[in-house]
């Protein structure tokens, strides 16, 4: 649409000249596509020039003052120390007065700002010979970071505060309980990621923040099942990806931009293929035991366990949900729960060959009704995800088992064929309509 | 002046005051603490060198105590007949004086708050060379101050110069 304006302003002049168009009827046109309107793209290049350039000043000025050491006493070096955070908190006291407010200042005065404070406490540490203990460094450095989120209405710190916490989470991972403080964490950059969604919730800004919450809260669940849920891993994460996939099918569709793929359904619809298939191997299911660790207390597994199993109830609320509100979407793909409840069960009854009878059928379920989607939604991308699962459900199939070379020969070739018949079928559908 | 600069602040100041208050407490422990020097012990050369500072290592960082269990440790120390800090206790309660310092203890390893010594780039390199070698024959101590749990280290020492003083005279 972009290139189509572009294209637009620069014939006008020609067909103006050339008699084609009156002037009246160049300036409706103008006016009709808002073609003297500033658009959207330089104000994001700014944005984004202004992110990288303040981060990059910021490292420049930290590599600076770390170099010098030797040459300057203790009191040069920590006034010295102080002088990028002091700035910083200058600079965002301008950012703050100015009017109208910038996003390209706020968020490259942001960056710079949060930078500068872990730059300020290690630049100390250094001073002084501290050794300190890093989760208490990140965790100290997220939390004054926080309120410039708010303050400056900055998606980069935002981000930054979302890595900085969920590499607290990963280094706290021993200490259990404090292990749980990350969910507190993030809730508090709640509210803010709230007011984007309210604002466009398919902004780039907001799809940005999408992309680190939906990850950090990945990479905090898997510490969290690593430690305290070794086997049931796959039920959390199957109710999770089910979540994302669930919640961008009801809330995140852009009806502008319909091709467009939103973080939440990258996460959640490419989880729940690669879950489908690796529940589908034997391996995964021995010694389903449950094995309480003595070090942790009752109450942080109720805890552990109400944070991760609700992510299962969750999206068990969101499919009914979905199916009241009429909202399209792969119905198998969103019962993944379910069978990774069922197949937990039953691994827990040690019933092994059942979990991975079950585990198969339901992938190969999952690859039908994503293909049958792709050709009923006369979508490539749908059916071809669809060939993807079935052809990685075969070939993990065959790398398990002891046929011969000849039989998985004839079967990649069916798989391929197949491939390639879905994929013409589709085109000629298209073509035809 | 809007509300969002009056936020800003009193924001400015806790986080101006993190780092503040990280140079009050080393400057007290400078001051007023005690003196011990803690004979080094020699390294692992892989573990050494980190980039930027010189790992340390200790002889006394050694748990005397199997009873204690791992965690948090206030660690007092005593003054051997050489000169250097020797463990008097060990304890999971806490200690005070200004000859207790809290470590952590982890598989009989004590790691003290005071196991790294930062050098600009250049000279890291060669003071771990020195360090390293000067380990082995129990010829490097570091200088530490001590008061009410806390440490700072004041100065390394090799064959009884400061660090800097032992690089310099080594180049030439």
């Amino acid at each position: 649409m972009k290139d189509g304006k572009a294209w637009l302003s620069s014939e006008l002049p020609r067909l103006l000249e050339k008699g084609i168009l009156t002037p009246e009827a160049a300036a409706a046109l103008r006016a009709y596509y808002k073609l003297d309107e500033p658009g959207q793209a330089p104000r994001l290049a700014v944005v984004v020039c202004a992110i990288l350039g303040s981060t990059l000043i910021g490292a420049g000025i930290i590599l600076l003052i770390a170099h010098n050491w030797d040459d300057m006493g203790r009191t040069a070096r920590t006034v010295l120390s102080f002088l990028p955070l002091a700035a910083a908190c200058l600079l965002t006291g301008w950012a703050l007065a100015r009017k109208p407010p910038s996003a390209a200042i706020n968020e490259g005065g942001g960056i710079f700002h949060a930078l500068s404070i872990g730059a300020a406490i290690s630049l100390i540490s250094q001073t002084y010979h501290i050794s300190g203990d890093f989760p208490a460094f990140v965790l100290t450095w997220s939390l004054l970071a926080l309120p410039l989120v708010y303050l400056l209405r900055s998606t980069s710190v935002a981000v930054l505060y979302l890595i900085g916490i969920t590499v607290w989470a990963g280094s706290r991972i021993e200490g259990h309980a404090e292990m749980l403080w990350f969910w507190p964490l993030l809730a508090a950059a709640l509210p803010f990621y709230g007011g984007l969604l309210k604002e466009n919730r398919v902004s780039l800004r907001a799809n940005w923040l999408s992309v680190a919450l939906g990850v950090s809260v990945l990479i905090a669940l898997g510490f969290q099942c690593g430690e305290m849920m070794e086997h049931t891993w796959a039920l959390v994460f199957s109710g999770y990806f089910a979540v994302l996939y669930l919640a961008e099918r009801q809330w995140f569709r852009p009806e502008s931009a319909p091709r467009f793929i939103h973080p939440f359904r990258a996460i959640g619809a490419g989880g729940i293929m690669v879950l489908a298939i690796t529940m589908s191997y034997h391996g995964m299911w021995g010694e389903p035991v449950f094995s309480w660790k003595p070090e942790i207390s009752t109450a942080t597994y109720c805890v552990a366990f109400g944070l991760s199993y609700g992510f299962v109830l969750a999206a068990a609320v969101l499919l009914l949900f979905c199916r009241r509100k009429k909202t399209d979407f792969n119905f198998v793909a969103a019962v993944l729960p379910l069978a990774a409840l069922m197949a937990c069960l039953l691994a827990l009854h040690g019933q092994e060959t059942a979990v991975v009878v079950l585990m198969n059928g339901f992938a190969a379920l999952l690859a039908l009704g994503t293909i049958l989607r792709g050709f009923h939604h006369n979508r490539i991308g749908t059916l071809n995800a669809g060939m993807v699962i079935a052809a990685a459900l075969i070939a993990a199939r065959f790398f398990d088992s002891d046929l011969s070379f000849v039989a998985r020969g004839v079967a990649f070739i069916l798989i391929g064929a197949g491939f390639l018949a879905a994929n013409g079928i589709l085109l000629k559908k298209r073509k035809t309509a | 002046m809007t509300p969002r600069l009056f936020i800003l602040i009193p924001l400015a100041v806790i986080q101006l005051s993190v780092p503040g208050w990280m140079i009050y407490r080393q400057e007290q422990v400078l001051q007023h603490g005690r003196e011990f020097k803690f004979q080094t012990a020699p390294v692992d050369p892989t573990d050494a060198f980190r980039g930027r500072y010189v790992a340390l290592q200790f002889a006394v960082a050694t748990s005397s105590d199997d009873n204690t269990p791992d965690g948090k440790v206030w660690v007092r120390f005593e003054v051997d007949e050489k000169g250097f800090a020797k463990i008097q206790e060990e304890s999971n309660a806490p200690l005070a004086g200004d000859d207790v310092v809290i470590a952590a203890r982890r598989g009989g390893g004590l790691h003290f708050p005071f196991d790294r010594y930062y050098m600009e780039e250049k000279a890291a390199p060669e003071a771990e060379a020195a360090y390293r070698d000067n380990s082995e024959h129990q010829n490097a101590y570091a200088s530490v101050r001590i008061l009410n749990g806390h440490a700072a280290i004041e100065e390394l020492y090799i064959d009884n110069k400061p660090i800097r003083e032992f690089l310099r005279a080594d180049r030439k």
